[in-house]
């Protein structure tokens, strides 16, 4: 064996069709294994490193399978054929999988969100756990997977819930109409200024949103980092709560203007 | 100004409490284990401070547990800077003139580090008081997150009032630039700042020096290497948290903040 060299092997190889063959086929599987990791880096996008990963190794799968038929001595051009009628066959079935891929594929350059964020699509809110070709995966907050295709995903309105730091949380609450709004504002502020999660800058503010019935509608907004912003909303509308108890700033009651009259009087 | 920082001998089955400011710190030493519980009190800027032996209580929701399998007593309590920038603002903003130059006094907020074993290895760090977390940048999607100081710029150093548990630190703000620079809110790179004991006993950081060329909102930074601060008869206290790079440019003022 020691005697034989590299060439010689391959010869021997060649001179048997199966086992020529069957070199090729392990060599070509080696190959789909091994070359999609050296062609990418940790400096691409996750996505874009498995869209690559993926071609490649199904296209040097593909190129190994066709040249082990050609060893084997099968004749291609038979299967050309069948293969040109089964694509338009193929072509029909595949348009919602082909648009799910083009439209992952505008997906990718576009980046609208990465895997790790938090989305909203239509009515369903969930973290990315992975941005595949033809769909995105979620993990809902109560731990369910959701696939929603790529198509549907590119289609749809997507919010993107910590793609930027900072984000803004507005607690709505009803203030009766005779309360002094200058005391309800220094409580709200005060609450904002003891939570050490709720930003300093930018400030807290207080917008009026109009009349309810026998109440005043209060917009009390503040800001925390995305991390934090449960947590905020959370202990904010605890604290509120708590604070406008403490000052006795009472939540208003729906209110009935009764007028008594005698029974034969006119109305 | 007497140290609350040190070494301390807490023998076993055996507590201390340390009031540092606002924080309340009760250390406990046990077989195996060492026992933090923290509390504060609402004032941010309680001046407080005292030291004495408590009876050892039942583990609660306060208290942190620390696994100590050596033999040591001895606890280590240091002070330290924060680990993000912090943010401070002047009573009333004011405008430094082009070719104009500052220089402003402020205190920034500590940390308490402990420490045991040799070498000492760090237990925890807490805040002495937490301070708010700020956002400082042009906008929402851009900047930097902080931490809010509770006191002002002062334009004269006698006017900062003397806290145990707060480091006062001097900016030197040059505007080489010709236009003038609006002064609002201004940045200080305290997990940059090396911490010091001055001979009057006071926490201090080295200077920073900030340098306006008309940039937008930021500025160059220079800091004075902290190690040469300890020729001026200052003794360093903690290193800084994060070692400075070179040539640090960094967005240190705030004029219009856009929430857009």
């Amino acid at each position: 064996m020691s005697d034989l060299g590299l060439t010689q092997i391959f010869e021997l190889a060649r001179s048997s069709r199966w086992l020529h063959a069957a070199v090729v086929g392990v060599m070509g599987i080696l190959l789909a294994v091994w070359l999609p990791r050296r062609l990418t880096s940790k400096s691409l996008h996750p996505q874009a490193s498995l869209a690559i990963k993926m071609i490649t190794r199904y296209a040097l799968l593909s190129i190994t399978g066709i040249w082990v038929l050609r060893i084997l001595g099968i004749d291609l051009s038979v299967l050309l054929g069948a293969a040109g009628i089964l694509t338009v066959a193929i072509g029909f079935a595949s348009q919602t999988s082909a648009s799910n891929l083009i439209s992952g594929l505008f997906l990718m350059v576009e980046r609208p969100f990465v895997v790790g964020d938090l989305i909203k699509v239509a009515d369903l809110t969930g973290t990315v756990i992975s941005v595949d070709p033809l769909s995105v995966k979620l993990r809902t907050f109560d731990n369910l997977l959701v696939r929603i295709p790529n198509e549907t995903v590119l289609k749809s309105n997507v919010t993107n819930l910590t793609h930027y730091p900072v984000r803004r949380y507005d607690l709505k609450l009803k203030i009766g109409v005779e309360e002094d709004l200058g005391e309800v504002r220094s409580i709200l502020n005060e609450v904002a200024i003891l939570n050490p999660i709720c930003l300093e800058e930018p400030a807290p503010s207080i917008l009026y949103l109009g009349y309810g019935e026998s109440c005043i509608e209060v917009q009390f907004s503040t800001w925390s980092t995305s991390e934090n912003f449960l947590q905020l909303k959370r202990e904010l509308f605890e604290q509120v709560q708590v604070a406008l108890n403490k000052k006795g700033v009472l939540h208003p009651h729906p209110q009935r203007r009764v007028h008594m009259v005698e029974a034969n009087a006119k109305v | 100004m007497k140290a609350w920082w040190g070494s301390f001998e807490i023998p076993f089955s055996s507590a201390t409490e340390f009031q540092i400011g606002p924080l309340n710190l009760v250390i406990e030493r046990h077989p195996g284990e060492w026992r933090l519980a923290q509390t504060r009190v609402e004032e941010p800027l309680s001046i407080a401070s005292a030291q004495r032996s408590v009876p050892v209580r039942e583990v609660s929701e306060e208290m942190s547990r620390y696994a100590w399998r050596g033999e040591s007593q001895k606890i280590d309590l240091t002070p330290r800077l924060s680990d993000r920038a912090v943010v401070s603002r002047p009573e009333q903003p004011f405008v430094i003139p082009a070719l104009e130059r500052v220089t402003l006094f402020v205190t920034l907020p500590l940390w308490v580090e402990a420490t045991a074993g040799q070498p000492g290895r760090s237990l925890t760090v807490l805040p002495i008081y937490r301070p708010s977390d700020t956002w400082f940048g042009p906008t929402t999607k851009e900047g930097e997150l902080c931490y809010a100081s509770r006191t002002f710029c002062r334009m004269r150093r006698e006017d900062v009032v003397a806290r145990p548990h707060r480091a006062l630190t001097a900016v030197h703000i040059n505007n080489r630039a010709e236009d003038v620079l609006s002064l609002e809110r201004i940045k200080i790179p305290a997990q940059h700042l090396a911490l010091f004991q001055t001979e009057e006993g006071r926490l201090a950081t080295q200077d920073v020096n900030l340098e306006w060329t008309g940039d937008a909102d930021f500025a160059e930074l220079k800091l004075k290497d902290w190690a040469s601060k300890a020729e001026k008869n200052a003794t360093l206290v903690a290193p800084p948290r994060l070692e400075p790079g070179t040539n640090l440019v960094t967005r240190a003022f705030s004029r219009i903040f856009k929430s857009a």
